[in-house]
C-alpha cells in the first residue's frame, strides 16, 4: 500500500515537474481516497498523462461554483480519477473571468461529454477539445448557463402551492375555535 | 316479422377524456370503466365518445403540462355547451406531486372551468363512477335533459357504502390527541399535502385530500399513529368544496408543571410507544418539560 502511495506522489511529480503531495484518508470501511491540489491549470494534462501511465481512468470532472470560493475570488474544478478502485481527486482552482483548462479529451474519451457539459454551464474554456460542440443547451443559448441564469423552479419558489394553501386555509372553514 | 318496442331510449351521456400530462395512472383507471364490467360507465347511462364536438362531459387527468397546455384547451373548447369538466386525480386539481415543477401550468382549474374534482392518485375506479355520476347529474340539470340516472345494475358499484376491496389505501384520518408534534408527516409527505402552523395556543394540523396521493407515508412514519390509512375512497366533489376538503386538527400546547413553559403535551399512544405502560412516575414527569425533567433527574428520584 506504501509503495502504491509512493508509485503515485512520485509519477505525478515526475510528469507535472512540480512537488504533488497527496493526501490519502481511509473511511470507516477501509476505502482509501486520494485528494490533491494542483497549483496551476496546465498542469492537469500532464497529471493526466501520469494516470494514464498508471492505467487509471477518469471516473467524472465536476466544475463548481461555492460560495466561499467565489468570495476568495476563484472557481473550482475537481478531475476524479480511479486506480484501480482508489479515488484519486486533484483539485484545481480556476480564475472566475477567463478560466482555461486543457482538454483531456485526446488521453480519455469519457471527458467528451463533462468537458462539454461544464462549458456551456460555467464560464469556463477547454483548449484543445477535438469537437467543443453543445452537449444539450440549444446553441442559441450563450455559454456559462449556470452562472447567468436562475433555474425556473427557483425562480416560481413554490409559488403555485403558496397560493393554493392560501385559498385552503382561507376555506377550510376551520379555522378553530380553540383560537378564538 | 315480430319487432321489439324500443325502450325508453335516453340518450346516453358521452364523456371525452383528455390526458393533460398524465403519467397514465389516472387513465388506467379509467380504462376500468370502459373495459371491467363492474365499474362500467354505461351503468351510468353514460358512454365514452371519440370526438370532443360530440361530447357532453370532459374528463381530465394529469397536471395540465405546459407542453400540452394549448392543445387541451382547444380540445376542451371544441366540447360544445353546456359542458361539466370532472378533473379525475389529483394532478389536474392541485398539481399533486407535480406542483411547482417549471414544467406544469396547471392546476387545470386556472385555465378552464372544472365542476367536479375526483382525487386520487390514481382515483379508485368506483370513485371516478362517483365523480361521473355526480357530473352526468349536473349535465342533465344543465341541459334540461331532466331525466333521473338509471339505477346501477348492481347496487352499491358506486354507491359510499360499498365496501371497500381489502387494502385500499384512502383517505387519511388524524386524531390530534396522539400527534406528538414531529412534524414528520409534513417532511415526507409526497405530495406536500400537509401542513403544520404554530399559533399561539397549539399547534394547527391541516391535511388537503385534493394534494395527497394516498401513499401513506405520513401514517407509516407517524411515531405514534396519529394518522392512519382508511378505506374510504368516496371524495369526489362539487368545485366549490375543493378547498375546504381538508383534514384539520389542533394540538394545544401544555404548561410545564416545573417552570410554566409552554409545551407540546406528552400523549398517551407517545408513551405507550416509548414505555409500553406506564406508571406514577412517568405521569408525573411528562407533566414536566425536557429541562425540569432534566433537573429532575440530576437531583436524584424522589420518591
Amino acid at each position: 500500500m506504501i509503495d502504491f502511495k509512493e508509485k503515485v506522489s512520485e509519477t505525478l511529480s515526475l510528469r507535472t515537474g512540480a512537488e504533488v503531495t497527496i493526501e490519502w484518508r481511509i473511511n470507516i470501511k477501509g476505502v482509501m481516497t486520494g485528494w490533491c491540489r494542483l497549483r496551476e491549470a496546465a498542469l492537469i494534462l500532464p497529471a493526466a498523462e501520469a494516470v494514464a501511465g498508471l492505467e487509471g481512468r477518469l471516473s467524472m470532472i465536476t466544475a463548481y461554483l461555492s460560495d466561499s470560493a467565489k468570495q476568495k475570488g476563484v472557481r473550482e474544478i475537481a478531475f476524479h480519477f480511479d486506480l484501480d478502485g482508489t479515488t484519486l481527486t486533484l483539485g484545481i482552482e480556476l480564475p472566475l473571468e477567463g478560466a482555461r483548462i486543457p482538454s483531456l479529451t485526446p488521453l480519455f474519451r469519457n471527458a467528451d461529454w463533462h468537458e462539454r457539459e461544464f462549458m456551456e454551464l460555467y464560464d469556463i474554456q477547454v483548449i484543445g477539445h477535438p469537437a467543443p460542440r453543445r452537449l444539450f443547451l440549444d446553441r442559441s443559448i450563450d455559454p456559462a448557463a449556470f452562472e447567468r441564469l436562475i433555474p425556473y423552479s427557483t425562480f416560481s419558489n413554490g409559488a403555485n402551492s403558496k397560493a393554493l394553501w392560501e385559498k385552503v386555509m382561507a376555506r377550510s372553514g376551520n379555522n378553530r375555535k380553540e383560537l378564538q | 316479422m315480430e319487432t321489439r318496442p324500443v325502450i325508453n331510449p335516453i340518450p346516453p351521456v358521452r364523456l371525452y377524456r383528455i390526458n393533460a400530462g398524465s403519467c397514465n395512472g389516472c387513465d388506467v383507471e379509467l380504462a376500468a370503466t370502459a373495459a371491467v364490467a363492474s365499474f362500467d360507465v354505461e351503468r351510468l347511462g353514460c358512454c365514452y365518445s371519440e370526438s370532443p364536438a360530440e361530447a357532453d362531459i370532459v374528463l381530465i387527468t394529469g397536471p395540465l403540462t405546459l407542453r400540452v397546455k394549448d392543445k387541451v384547451l382547444r380540445l376542451h373548447g371544441e366540447v360544445p355547451k353546456p359542458k361539466v369538466t370532472v378533473a379525475v386525480g389529483v394532478c389536474p386539481i392541485s398539481g399533486g406531486v407535480f406542483r411547482d415543477s417549471y414544467a406544469v401550468a396547471g392546476p387545470a382549474d386556472d385555465y378552464l372551468p372544472v365542476d367536479v374534482n375526483v382525487p386520487g392518485c390514481p382515483p379508485h375506479p368506483r370513485a371516478i363512477l362517483a365523480g361521473i355520476a355526480k357530473a352526468a347529474a349536473l349535465w342533465r340539470e344543465l341541459s334540461g335533459c331532466g331525466q333521473t340516472l338509471p339505477e346501477p345494475a348492481v347496487p352499491g358499484s358506486y354507491d359510499e357504502d360499498a365496501a371497500a376491496p381489502l387494502g385500499l389505501r384512502g383517505k387519511m384520518r388524524f386524531n390530534a390527541a396522539a400527534c406528538v408534534g414531529c412534524r414528520m408527516c409534513e417532511h415526507v409527505c409526497a405530495g406536500g399535502a400537509i401542513r403544520i402552523d404554530e399559533l399561539g395556543p397549539g399547534l394547527r394540523f391541516t391535511l388537503w385530500h385534493n394534494s395527497c396521493v394516498f401513499c401513506g407515508l405520513c401514517s407509516h412514519y407517524c411515531p405514534t399513529k396519529a394518522l392512519t390509512v382508511t378505506d374510504q375512497w368516496q371524495l369526489s366533489h362539487f368545485q366549490e368544496d375543493k378547498f375546504s376538503l381538508t383534514e384539520q386538527g389542533f394540538i394545544p400546547f401544555v404548561a410545564c408543571t416545573g417552570c410554566g413553559h409552554i409545551m407540546l403535551p406528552a400523549t398517551p399512544e407517545l408513551l405507550r410507544v416509548s414505555y409500553r405502560k406506564t406508571n406514577p412516575e412517568i405521569e408525573r414527569l411528562k407533566t414536566l418539560c425536557p429541562e425540569c425533567r432534566q433537573k429532575q433527574s440530576l437531583g436524584g428520584i424522589r420518591r
